[in-house]
């Protein structure tokens, strides 16, 4: 019987040489990254190191100046010709970014959890059903109605939690999440990180504290002077 | 002093037994004002809208141009759009000069520019989080649009109000494009002017005291519903 060849599937994510400035103020400078499906990956770094930027551009929010940036293997910058504004908003369904300074909208908090799922077009009856899985996986069960900006800081994390995972992208990056977390939810945290990485997500999670990285990641970069080290 | 009181005590007499006169002006001015400020904002919502958020070349001409326009005078709106109506005018043949479509359009005119800098004034302030957070839960061009302008809402009311509160109070419109037909394109403060220059005060005071509680009517469903939303 032939061995089986072992199957070699594309990072969910690499950069190669990125070069983004600001006014002429590089921030990163030559970053080569890859991150494999179902790696936990810690970014450390300093405040201004460029890991907010990194992650940014990670998430199709920012382009780079330079170098090249894949998703699934699909080249996205240097932007093909090819490549349609509606593609471009198409790729960026497979990262999800949990801010810094996470907002909720000022709406119930169904439809904050449902906004992605909208946004993807899935049909009605799977966003409630998802919707109330999500709440209920963080605690919220039963809060679908209230105003997202009723909610207690503790309850808004969650919210905030809920609506990121809900959308279970190949790609989930979080900036600093366990510096507006409460000490209540980073159990829950690291919880739903290790599901993220059983279904095959790539996590990167940029933190500025070196403990709760290592205890979490398959490996920790750091960020210093716009380049990766680790 | 005398006069004047008999002058207010019969036009207080005319609000409360609903005189024909009264009625028929009120309702001739709320039905134009409603109609401009539902067309104006049909314009200036969207249009304030992309001047927020879509950056292009001259954009700073394009919201200088509307920022001066707020204090456009009513008798040069009034001139231009009678131009265009008159039936020497492009848009003669439509037969609409001394018609409430007349008051409808030269009130457009004048209220579109309000409508288009509060929204666009009341968009840019939304902080740059929610738009960024809609892009990264996958919402394209139009849904972050729409998800800014919901965080805008309540500055969105303010330009509606004040843009109603303009249309309703403005006379050199009404005077020069209806043509101040009673029954027909006559408004409360084409009445008022009229009476006034007749020497007859009752009719214009009544009507001058509708105009006021219509105006603090306003100032209140607006305050009532920013109250409401913060």
């Amino acid at each position: 019987m032939a061995a089986r060849e072992p199957v070699v599937s594309a990072p969910a994510c690499r950069l190669r040489g990125v070069r983004f400035a600001y006014d002429d103020q590089p921030v990163l400078d030559g970053v080569d990254l890859e991150l494999a499906p179902g790696e936990i990956c810690a970014l450390t770094g300093g405040n201004g190191s460029g890991k907010s930027t990194l992650l940014g551009l990670m998430a199709l929010l920012l382009r780079p100046d330079r170098g090249e940036l894949e998703l699934d293997g699909q080249p996205v910058f240097p932007r093909p010709r090819r490549l349609l504004d509606r593609e471009l908003v198409a790729l960026r369904r497979r990262v999800t970014l949990l801010h810094q300074r996470p907002a909720l909208f000022d709406d119930v908090v169904a439809a904050n959890v449902a906004f992605g799922l909208y946004a993807r077009g899935a049909p009605g009856a799977e966003v409630r059903e998802r919707v109330e899985r999500a709440l209920a996986r963080v605690g919220l069960a039963g809060f679908e109605r209230r105003p997202a900006r009723e909610l207690s800081g503790g309850e808004a994390q969650r919210a905030v939690l809920a609506r990121a995972l809900v959308l279970e992208t190949p790609v989930l990056l979080m900036d600093e999440p366990f510096s507006y977390l409460d000490a209540d939810a980073r159990p829950l945290l690291l919880e739903l990180v290790a599901e993220a990485r059983e279904r095959g997500a790539a996590v990167l999670l940029a933190t500025h504290e070196p403990g709760a990285a290592a205890s979490l990641a398959d490996r920790v970069l750091h960020l210093e002077g716009g380049r990766l080290a680790g | 002093m005398g006069d004047l009181a008999s002058a207010l005590a019969e036009a207080l007499r005319l609000i409360v037994t609903a005189d024909a006169d009264v009625v028929t002006a009120v309702w001739a001015s709320l039905r134009f004002s409603l109609a401009s400020t539902v067309l104006a904002s049909a314009i200036g919502v969207p249009l304030g809208t992309v001047l927020a958020l879509v950056p292009f070349r001259g954009r700073r001409i394009v919201v200088a141009t509307f920022d001066t326009l707020l204090a456009l005078p009513t008798v040069v709106v009034g001139l231009t759009v009678y131009a265009l109506l008159s039936r020497q005018g492009p848009m003669g043949g439509l037969g609409l000069l001394f018609t409430p479509w007349a008051i409808v359009i030269g009130q457009t005119v004048l209220i579109t520019p309000i409508v288009t800098a509060l929204t666009r004034s009341a968009v840019a302030s939304v902080d740059p989080v929610f738009a960024d957070t809609a892009r990264t839960l996958g919402a394209g061009p139009w849904r972050t649009g729409l998800a800014v302008l919901g965080e805008a809402r309540g500055g969105l009311i303010v330009a509606c109000g004040t843009a109603f509160g303009r249309a309703i109070g403005e006379v050199g419109v009404s005077m020069m494009l209806g043509g101040n037909i009673e029954g027909f394109t006559r408004t409360m403060t084409t009445v008022i002017a009229l009476e006034t220059s007749k020497g007859e005060f009752e009719l214009a005071l009544a009507l001058g005291l509708v105009l006021l509680v219509v105006a603090f009517a306003i100032n209140l469903a607006v305050r009532w519903r920013r109250g409401s939303r913060s």
